[in-house]
């Protein structure tokens, strides 16, 4: 397990400075459009923590500084380890050229057919490994995606949107799932998402994030027995607290 | 016929091997792209009997004058085409792969190359076919060899058949090549045929 800590960090991106070819970095620079400033977050190991904002608040950008995609223009993200990190993107991110055992073999080339069949299974793609991702439908493809992120056995997991892409009862059905496999994992986990119901569902703590450029408007601590049940009326006052926090600021 | 091919292929394959390179230069370094960009520009729309007629004049009437300017000839159409496919990667691909510290050569293999594929055996079979043209072109008015003179011979004897045959004989073993880089990119995109 790893500890993660952001502190002051302000960050952002570059317009035009799209990052396409492999081993090169995105060059931030100041002056740039920044969305997150003087950010300060603590995860620690084990724990499970959901961002929750407004579209273009900065929770993916966090991801990515986490996930060591960019670097800060200030402050520091700094691990209590080595950082061995799964990333479950929005959108499935396959390489449509290979078989679902095969993306799941490129993060992980050590990995035994088996435990590559193992992890496929787990997410409920039992007997699906040899198709394309074309073959199977967009929530089976983020299924194999999630399997992809936890074949690596992470300590540090990134989750951005994971069901955004999906219609809703496919959603539900994956969020119950991923509820019991983050458990499994005991891999810290930074969830990014806009729905703050599905944040009481999953994690330990909620983090409210607002403002342009953002920052860290409060949190919600989630003191509830696990598995929790998405219709239970036990989430109500945490979700209206985080309601509470995201709207602050903007009255 | 033997010294066209082996002209056309060695035109081929030389602007393949200095085209490639700086088309993914110009792909992923902007300020040579900037820098060079007004010189390809002259280059795509330069007269090729130009090019090669100052060949001939400044090298001589011989085959590295006719390799070089054919390969002149190629080399922009080559780089333009390598660099535009650059342009089309994918990069939320590649972001995926560094995410999970993916190391940068399997990267290369596995994420960047299946995708530039089509752009370079595309760029191979529209550089093929107009090095053929191109060779066969100088030819007819500075070599006393290949298929060109054989066709400018048969012209001035009015022997329309002896024109046909070259031409037709040269077409067939060019297709034959370009269909076997046609089958290539086919088995290389056999996944698309799977949905």
């Amino acid at each position: 397990m790893i500890g993660v800590d952001f502190r002051e960090v302000e960050a952002g991106f570059a317009a035009g400075l799209a990052d396409v070819f492999a081993g090169r970095r995105t060059v931030l620079s100041a002056g740039r459009r920044t969305v997150l400033s003087g950010l300060n977050l603590r995860v620690a190991p084990g724990e499970i923590v959901a961002m929750v904002g407004r579209s273009g608040c900065g929770k993916t950008t966090l991801l990515n500084l986490a996930a060591g995609l960019l670097r800060p223009q200030a402050g520091e993200v700094s691990f209590s380890a080595a950082p061995h990190t799964g990333y479950v993107f929005q959108d499935a991110r396959l390489l449509p050229w290979l078989t679902l055992e095969q993306n799941l073999a490129f993060v992980a080339p050590d990995a035994s057919p088996s435990s590559v069949q193992a992890e496929l299974a787990r997410v409920g793609l039992a007997g699906r490994g040899r198709d394309y991702p074309r073959q199977v439908s967009l929530g089976m493809a983020q299924r194999a995606s999630v399997a992809r992120a936890l074949l690596i056995r992470p300590n540090l997991l990134l989750l951005d949107e994971p069901f955004g892409a999906l219609d809703e009862l496919t959603a539900a059905e994956l969020r119950s799932e991923l509820a019991e496999l983050l458990l499994s994992s005991r891999a810290s986990t930074l969830l990014v998402t806009h729905n703050p119901a599905e944040a009481m569902l999953l994690a330990d703590r909620v983090v409210a994030l607002g403002g342009a450029p953002s920052r860290v408007r409060g949190e919600v601590a989630v003191a509830l027995p696990r598995p929790r049940d998405p219709q239970g009326t036990d989430l109500v006052p945490y979700v209206r607290e985080l309601r509470a926090l995201l709207s602050e600021g903007e009255a | 016929m033997g010294i066209t091919l082996w002209r056309v292929l060695t035109s081929f394959a030389l602007a393949l091997t200095l085209g490639v390179p700086l088309g993914w230069l110009l792909g992923t370094r902007p300020w040579l792209s900037a820098l060079l960009a007004p010189w390809l520009a002259v280059g795509l729309t330069l007269p090729r009997i130009l090019i090669m007629l100052v060949a001939y004049l400044l090298i001589g009437l011989n085959e590295r004058a006719l390799v070089l300017a054919i390969t002149l000839i190629l080399l922009p159409t080559a780089a333009v085409q390598v660099r535009e496919g650059l342009h089309s990667l994918d990069p939320r691909l590649s972001e995926m792969a560094r995410a999970f510290r993916v190391p940068p050569g399997r990267q290369w293999r596995t994420v960047t190359l299946p995708q530039l594929t089509p752009t370079l055996l595309g760029t191979a079979r529209v550089t093929l076919s107009l090095a053929w043209k191109m060779v066969v072109f100088g030819e007819v008015f500075g070599h006393t060899s290949g298929v060109g003179h054989m066709i400018s011979f048969y012209f001035q004897q009015f022997e329309m058949r002896g024109i046909l045959a070259y031409g037709l004989v040269m077409t067939l073993i060019l297709s034959g090549i370009d269909y076997g880089l046609a089958a290539l990119g086919e088995r290389a995109f056999r996944w698309r045929g799977k949905a």
